[in-house]
């Protein structure tokens, strides 16, 4: 029977690259720009690394295939290097191959990396990716934000809520992302934006407009995992220590899209991921215990029902919840405290690593003018896909008890 | 890679699978696969049952009427061979037999477009005289 992920693994040391238009490197010095940063942070060399996860998701447009790429950037000692791809969870994905390695005892000390550089293509959103041959019989026309959009007109149908009402409560969303990424100095986009700013900007997909939408980025970001006691031999003093409580992933199996068990209005496999979670984390009460979180806002919709998926809004309370400033960065539990893939920015491969940064950093006291008061456990929410098919990982992370 | 810039409204790739679905399109019928276990039936075209595995589904003349479970109204294009479309209506249809398929509602103003409103089936045609299944109201 598993025990689960729980306090078996610590987070030996981290790095992150400054995300947004990189034009001054490619993806190996990006990948090179997070990793000395948690080599220096977990204060090995980088021969002590014994196996790594490459995350990237565009090969067509990155670094290619397989993870050579990394193993040579990163001058690794010839040790085995996975890469994976997972859509916009693909971040995750990689940490969770660091993570369960070391779960594992098969090694003693793994890293997670993700990198992607997507500003090259001079396109603001995803670029295609190669879906076969059957898609065009039932996702024919679809584009990001117009699936997501579809989100926020069932939500409107099932609460019953006025589209001026939930128009107004994604603006908040953005604005307060936007309030929290201009105090991070690696975020992409760092100017605080107003409401009426962001309710005026020009329309994508009904009903959201350009600032519902978070663009793509250049970056990195680094995870170096350990055993808790590996960690202790290696000078990391126990109070000083991050580990991961819970570690899990929830894929689709077509039954959103298809056969009329969704109403189209959350996202079922976030649901599912999260209650694993938290039964995995030991957590029973989440919106009491869970001090922090990062979620996937690749659209403001996203984030508002990902409130409610997590069960940190009750269903149809996120809007409530957002007005009242419950999320906000002084409010009880803050979202997007980095900024948010809105704007920290999305480089698609870094971006699940980039979320356990944060909540990383700040259960450390090291998240600078965004430190939040003594936070215990932090949560991150990585989405992959569309709203009827996609790939959940979701971390908690904490320190060690 | 492909220049979407450059490209017309695209056609799909048809396979051994989906071609009963794309030729009854060209004679002007949607269709859809019915499980031959449970008697279920599903979209999109495969060659076995997603219920329970079991093999050659029934191909059958859906209704063709429907009703909308959710939409948009997309401004900004996908690419630049749909922008000529904007703004129009992407919507998930739920067709009178159950399953689901992602559309576009025509020959109506976009604004009007709600939840729960009935569709019916109709064909654009695309490049080479290629005709997509596609909804307008019933």
């Amino acid at each position: 029977m598993s025990s689960g992920i729980r306090d078996k693994v610590a987070i030996l040391g981290m790095g992150c690259s400054r995300f947004g238009e990189r034009w001054d490197m490619g993806a190996e010095e990006l990948m090179v720009e997070s990793f000395t940063e948690a080599l220096t942070d977990a204060g090995i060399g980088r021969e002590q690394v014994q196996a790594a996860w490459l995350g990237s998701c565009m090969d067509e447009v990155n670094i290619g295939k397989s993870a050579l790429p990394a193993s040579m950037a990163l001058r690794l000692n010839n040790i085995p290097v996975t890469r994976v791809e997972n859509y916009c969870a693909t971040g995750t994905e990689a940490f969770r191959g660091a993570v369960y390695a070391v779960a594992s005892g098969a090694c003693d000390i793994a890293l997670a990396i993700g990198v992607e550089k997507l500003k090259d293509t001079g396109y603001g959103g995803l670029p295609g990716l190669d879906v076969g041959s059957m898609p065009p019989l039932w996702w024919p026309n679809l584009s990001a934000p117009g699936v997501f959009a579809q989100v926020a007109s069932a939500y409107m149908n099932r609460y019953k809520v006025p589209r001026d009402v939930l128009k107004r409560a994604l603006a908040e969303i953005s604005a307060k992302s936007h309030a929290n990424g201009a105090k991070n100095p690696k975020a992409h986009l760092r100017n605080p934006v107003s409401c009426d700013t962001i309710m005026a900007s020009p329309m994508i997909a009904e009903p959201l407009g350009l600032f519902d939408c978070c663009g793509v980025s250049d970056g990195s970001a680094a995870a170096i995992v350990t055993t808790p006691e590996i960690a202790r031999s290696l000078g990391k003093h126990p109070d000083q220590m991050v580990t991961v409580k819970a570690l899990q992933l929830a894929l689709s199996n077509g039954s959103e899209g298809g056969y009329n068990d969704w109403d189209g209005s959350y996202i079922h496999t976030t649901r599912v991921a999260a209650k694993r979670a938290y039964a995995e984390a030991g957590i029973t009460r989440p919106r009491d215990e869970i001090s922090m979180f990062e979620v996937h806002d690749c659209f403001s919709i996203t984030e508002l029902v990902t409130m409610e998926d997590l069960s940190l809004s009750s269903d149809g309370g996120a809007i409530k919840d957002v007005m009242d400033g419950f999320y906000n960065a002084d409010g009880k539990i803050p979202c997007q405290i980095d900024g948010g893939l809105k704007c920290f920015g999305h480089p698609i491969g870094a971006s699940g690593i980039r979320m356990v940064y944060e909540m990383y950093l700040q259960l450390l006291g090291r998240a600078g003018e965004r430190q939040l008061k003594n936070p215990r456990y932090g949560l991150t929410h990585n989405l992959g896909g569309f709203p009827h098919q996609n790939v959940v990982g979701i971390s908690i992370v904490g320190r060690y008890q | 890679m492909s220049n979407p810039a450059v490209n017309p409204k695209p056609i799909p790739e048809i396979n051994a699978h989906s071609k009963p679905y794309w030729d009854g399109a060209q004679r002007g019928e949607l269709m859809i696969q019915r499980c031959r276990g449970t008697g279920k039936p599903f979209m999109y075209a495969r060659c076995w049952s997603p219920f329970d595995f079991s093999p050659d589904p029934i191909w059958e003349k859906a209704s063709g009427l429907g009703t909308v479970f959710s939409y948009t109204v997309v401004y900004q294009p996908p690419y630049a061979a749909f922008k000529a479309d904007c703004p129009f209506v992407m919507a998930i249809i739920q067709l009178d037999e159950g399953p689901q398929m992602m559309s576009n509602v025509l020959n109506c103003d976009p604004e009007s477009v709600r939840i729960g409103m009935k569709v019916k089936v109709c064909f654009e045609t695309r490049s080479g005289g290629f005709k997509i299944p596609q909804f307008e109201p019933a």
